[in-house]
């Protein structure tokens, strides 16, 4: 095995152990819950953006579905929770699928395309009947409320997406998804089906934050519409991704850890400075930082590709 | 020898530019056929037309009798057929072996098979060293050479290769021209777009020649040297 793979791995392992004992020792259960949560959000942010090079502005509609979808129903149908989840995955692909014409756009037509779709999914939802979505007050799960089995759910779809995120990083699906990046033209001409290739991308990517919504939605036991579909969760997850260094593995996952602590730091002590805080973060990242942290630090000493990926 | 690839009669227009008029092109299996003539005379056009890029207008493009008319390039590189850039287009964000593996993604072998027969390619033509890095990392000449590499690796029968000489060191040239004779002697077909006479008249069985989208000769190199037409067009005196 070589010797990132190990070191990955090992620090897989190590944080997972972490993660699972955390709601039986002294701290804060819902902060590393959401840590988790954006370590997923970011890691599945990188397989499109990181891998692909498409910039989905409106990303959080993913999310937004999965968390409406687990909440209509199990308030509504009465569906048990894992497999309403289930079915937030389900309608995270079938979204993806809806979505998958805009993908013939390129850069900033496609990013606009797909921040306007989100826009309108959230006015859609909005105004779905109030005895179905529950209005703009949204719906209550409260009657459902099971932190730990929501914290372990969304440990395992961390674990799981981290998992995808290195497999893809050394399949054939993630080399061409990396050629098609770098060079559509001449991936095709290298018998690569770029559409293809960047459809399974596409859904991939759609399918693990749609899951995080519906596992979200059973841990805050509420969904409304302005949080479901709030765009400043797309921003999170897309800082985050670059704070650390997307393209690769490593990169989200500190990006995720280190911006939503710094995050949680600023929020819990100085609330009105957080914007600030997430705007100047975004500043400095493309002028000293375009490749983020573990990027950087690759580019600086490409040896390190060795240890870390 | 049997024809592995005939054009006939395609045209190709760009707005009021019409790129390619009325070419006919006919490739025999196992041969190189240099394709000549002044910039913009639609060479690099028709290669396009060949591997799907362009779809012409008109004509016919079959390749092994089917007809690889408005197939997709990913289609026509799976038909075995590969091809080289005017620009050397490596991926350059992404490992050198991976550059090389790009056209047998498709494939059933193993990847460990793979990435084996990728690093020997790299050390047959000296580039072993550069096995970790990145195609970025690769001068113009290199680049130009893990073109070729993926052509070796995918088995593509027939190449189209895109001025592979320009801007290439001699030392990488005469290396350029052991690999292709070698993969002729495998079985493999080429068509060569270049302006470097003495490649074209080393390498080439068949020559044509294009000026203003028409073919205005072909034959052997001392046919195409003294016709009165291409010295017009595109040799000189």
């Amino acid at each position: 095995m070589k010797t990132y793979r190990k070191t990955t791995l090992s620090v897989i392992v190590i944080a997972t152990l972490f993660l699972a004992m955390v709601p039986v020792l002294p701290l804060s259960k819902p902060y590393f819950f959401y840590m988790m949560f954006w370590i997923t959000m970011a890691s599945a942010f990188n397989i499109i953006y990181g891998f692909v090079g498409y910039l989905p502005f409106g990303y959080v509609m993913f999310y937004g579905v999965g968390t409406y979808v687990t909440a209509v129903l199990w308030s509504r149908l009465g569906v048990p929770l894992p497999l309403a989840i289930l079915c937030s995955g389900a309608a995270g692909l079938v979204l993806s699928l809806a979505f998958a014409p805009t993908l013939r756009l390129k850069g900033i037509y496609f990013a606009i395309v797909n921040f306007a779709s989100a826009m309108v999914l959230r006015i859609v939802v909005a105004n779905l009947p109030e005895a179905w979505a529950g209005g703009s007050f949204g719906i209550s799960l409260s009657g459902a409320y099971k932190p730990l089995a929501s914290y372990y759910l969304m440990l395992a779809l961390t674990v799981a997406s981290v998992v995808v995120g290195l497999w893809l990083s050394h399949s054939r699906l993630g080399i061409a998804l990396r050629c098609i990046r770098d060079d559509e033209a001449a991936a095709a001409v290298m018998g690569i089906n770029v559409s293809m290739s960047r459809l399974k991308a596409w859904m991939l990517a759609a399918v693990i934050p749609s899951l995080a919504g519906g596992i979200e939605a059973w841990f805050t036991a509420i969904v409304d519409p302005d949080t479901s579909f709030n765009l400043m969760s797309t921003a999170k997850t897309i800082v985050y991704a670059m704070f650390g260094g997307l393209g690769t593995i490593t990169g989200p996952i500190f990006g995720a850890v280190f911006m939503y602590g710094l995050d949680d730091f600023i929020w819990g002590r100085f609330p009105l400075l957080n914007l600030l805080v997430l705007g100047v973060t975004i500043i400095f990242l493309i002028l000293f930082l375009p490749r983020g942290v573990v990027g950087s630090l690759i580019q600086r000493w490409p040896g390190l590709r060795k240890i870390i990926e | 020898m049997a024809s592995l690839l005939e054009v006939e009669n395609i045209e190709k227009s760009f707005g009021g530019l019409k790129a390619l008029d009325g070419i006919d092109l006919s490739v025999e299996e196992n041969s190189i056929t240099s394709v000549i003539g002044p910039n913009g005379s639609g060479k690099t056009t028709l290669l396009n037309c060949i591997n799907g890029i362009y779809v012409p207008e008109k004509g016919h493009v079959t390749y092994r009798g089917r007809s690889i008319l408005g197939k997709k390039p990913h289609e026509v590189a799976r038909m075995g057929i590969g091809r080289t850039f005017q620009v050397a287009r490596v991926f350059k964000k992404i490992p050198v072996v991976d550059n090389i593996l790009a056209p047998v993604l498709s494939s059933h072998r193993p990847m460990t098979d793979l990435r084996r027969e990728a690093v020997e390619l790299l050390k047959r033509v000296g580039m072993e060293k550069f096995t970790d890095g990145i195609g970025g990392d690769l001068s113009g000449g290199q680049q130009k050479l893990l073109e070729l590499l993926r052509a070796w690796i995918a088995d593509f029968d027939l190449i189209l290769l895109d001025e592979p000489f320009a801007g290439v060191h001699p030392e990488l040239k005469a290396l350029f021209f052991e690999e292709i004779r070698e993969l002729q002697r495998l079985g493999k077909t080429f068509v060569l777009i270049s302006h470097d006479m003495h490649s074209v008249y080393t390498l080439s069985d068949t020559i044509v020649v294009f000026d203003l989208g028409k073919v205005i000769a072909r034959g052997q190199q001392e046919e195409i040297q003294n016709n009165e037409r291409v010295i017009e067009a595109y040799l000189g005196n």
